[in-house]
């Protein structure tokens, strides 16, 4: 299948039209708007505290004075970069992990497999507090905080991916197409290269978009127990955290951030399903 | 039988694979090639006919490499050919090529067809650069039959016969002598498999290939085999020139794969 029909099949998606219309915009202005409006994300205004939405605060202040337009964007900013950083990671490590193990088979498999097997036995949030309460993200500056909830994140996610890659590399291995590369002489590099990563990307796509949600809630999980992204960065989890003590009285505070973290969560969801389903050369256009 | 050293000589080749479910670790096996010999000439083809399960497929895959021997020889121009490593693995990989059942199976979806072709061509490092790999690749699959724009497309683009040509353009691409035709005419409709055997049996002609066709079809031996070997439960049960098993079948699994053959005259 060509990238051209490949794209024409998710356009005819409605669903995962309007996703990837989502998440463009929300790229788009969390990469831009921030820019245009007079606040900074850590802007106190002192006379300005918990003003309602309308006039120079469209979405209205926190209860610190703090535009919540800006900030909320700003998150998004945290919330899609940690959630990129993160998949690079654990595409690299499912990768690596999944290659090796389906390619090679034998004691290696089995090694790397159990180790798989142990991890994702272990709840990943849990296992990623641990890392982080044993890296000391709470003592740290809001930048290395951010960096550390990649690493505990992407660290402790790689196991499915890993699984995935191993499972599609064995099936794969096996197909007549490899020992065709092969019989005309291809070695382990060429057939890794040539044949079966190509065949890889697809289902990684997809496992991936999908896990990107897993991700930005993971990270709002974090940051909301105080353990993830530190103030004043204002990641979403971090921002429904601050709100906790007005929520009564003012709700917005925490329905704007927890609104674009649902709304996030499920644009990245119907994207990885459409995906699949555009991608499956099994499925035929109607 | 001739006087010359035979260019393919299998002796004694055994294939056995591990049972599954043998009690207390009892280790049971299955032998899937039972003490198979046989001998091909240059320039002729042998049929290596039988139900499947009879490890008529096997024995081509060991012959290719892509299965290890439990034991027996395999003798390529005289000299062995089983354990070879590295440059004379691939050396011999150059000379002993495959077209499998499936060309649906066996053609790697994402690649272009230039790629598929140019892919041995790269490997063995033959031309001097992309471009004229590229107008070999053109080249050949005029010599089978394909339409020029064909080198820019994907196979999915292609029916099951012209699957098979590209298939068959690629084992070529490495100028092999000898190759392995594992049931190429089986997975293909009935109009097009003469088609595929009239070109495998020019090109025969024309670059005086050695074919071992594995096939239970024997309807597609007659046409393209000198000699013919059949195959049941892992061993060679009769063998001899085509026209001789065809008028007098001496066993009894051989007179059944006969009369399964339509009398159709081609």
């Amino acid at each position: 299948m060509t990238p051209r029909e490949t794209w024409q099949r998710i356009a005819a998606n409605k669903i995962a039209l309007a996703s990837i219309i989502f998440l463009a915009l929300l790229i788009l202005a969390a990469a831009f708007v921030p820019m245009l409006l007079p606040f900074g994300y850590e802007q106190q205004l002192p006379d300005s505290r918990l003003l309602p939405p309308g006039g120079k605060h469209i979405l209205g202040t926190d209860d610190l004075g703090r535009d919540i337009l800006t900030r909320v964007l700003v998150g998004a900013r945290i919330s899609l970069m940690v959630a990129v950083s993160v998949e690079c990671v654990v595409v690299f490590l499912g990768l690596t992990v999944g290659l090796i193990a389906g390619y090679r088979g034998g004691w290696i498999d089995s090694l790397l497999m159990r180790v798989t097997d142990v991890l994702l036995a272990f709840p990943d949030v849990l296992l990623a507090i641990l890392l982080l309460g044993t890296l000391g993200a709470t003592s740290s500056r809001p930048e290395t905080s951010a960096m550390l909830v990649v690493i505990s994140l992407g660290v402790t996610g790689w196991p499915p991916l890993a699984r995935l890659v191993r499972g599609q590399v064995v099936a794969l291995r096996q197909r007549e197409f490899v020992d065709a590369a092969r019989s005309i002489g291809s070695g382990h590099g060429r057939i890794l290269l040539h044949h079966i990563l190509p065949n890889l990307v697809s289902p990684i796509i997809v496992a991936v978009t999908v896990d990107a949600a897993g991700v930005i809630l993971a990270e709002a999980t974090l940051s909301y127990l105080g353990i993830g992204v530190q103030r004043p960065m204002p990641s979403w989890g971090r921002m429904i955290n601050d709100a906790l003590d007005y929520y009564k009285s003012e709700p917005r505070l925490v329905i704007v951030p927890a609104t674009m973290l649902s709304l996030t969560v499920i644009a990245l969801n119907f994207l990885g399903d459409g995906l699949r389903d555009a991608l499956d050369p099994r499925k035929t256009r109607r | 039988m001739s006087t010359t050293p035979p260019m393919l000589d299998v002796r004694h080749l055994v294939k056995q694979f591990p049972k599954r479910g043998g009690m207390f670790g009892k280790r049971e096996v299955f032998t899937a090639v039972d003490d198979v010999s046989f001998q091909v000439n240059r320039g002729t083809t042998l049929a290596l006919v039988g139900e499947s399960g009879s490890g008529k497929s096997t024995v081509g895959m060991m012959l290719l490499g892509l299965l290890e021997t439990t034991s027996g020889d395999v003798l390529y121009e005289g000299r062995p050919v089983i354990g070879l490593r590295g440059p004379e693995r691939l050396a011999l990989r150059r000379k002993l090529q495959v077209v499998f059942q499936d060309p649906f199976a066996s053609l790697n979806a994402r690649m272009t067809v230039a790629e598929l072709v140019m892919e041995g061509m790269r490997v063995h490092k033959m031309y001097a650069n992309d471009a004229e790999r590229r107008a070999r690749a053109q080249e050949l699959l005029g010599q089978v039959g394909m339409p020029a724009h064909a080198l820019d497309r994907y196979p999915h683009e292609f029916s099951g016969g012209q699957r098979q040509r590209i298939a068959i353009a690629r084992a070529l691409s490495v100028e092999p002598e000898f190759l392995v035709l594992d049931e190429p005419t089986s997975a293909l409709d009935v109009s097009v498999q003469s088609q595929v055997l009239n070109l495998l049996r020019r090109l025969q002609r024309e670059r005086g290939l050695t074919y071992l066709f594995v096939t239970h079809n024997l309807a597609v031996v007659d046409y393209l085999a000198d000699e013919v070997c059949v195959m049941e439960k892992g061993k060679i049960i009769e063998r001899g020139m085509v026209e001789d098993v065809f008028d007098h079948p001496q066993h009894v699994t051989t007179q059944r794969l006969l009369a399964a053959v339509p009398k159709v005259e081609m």
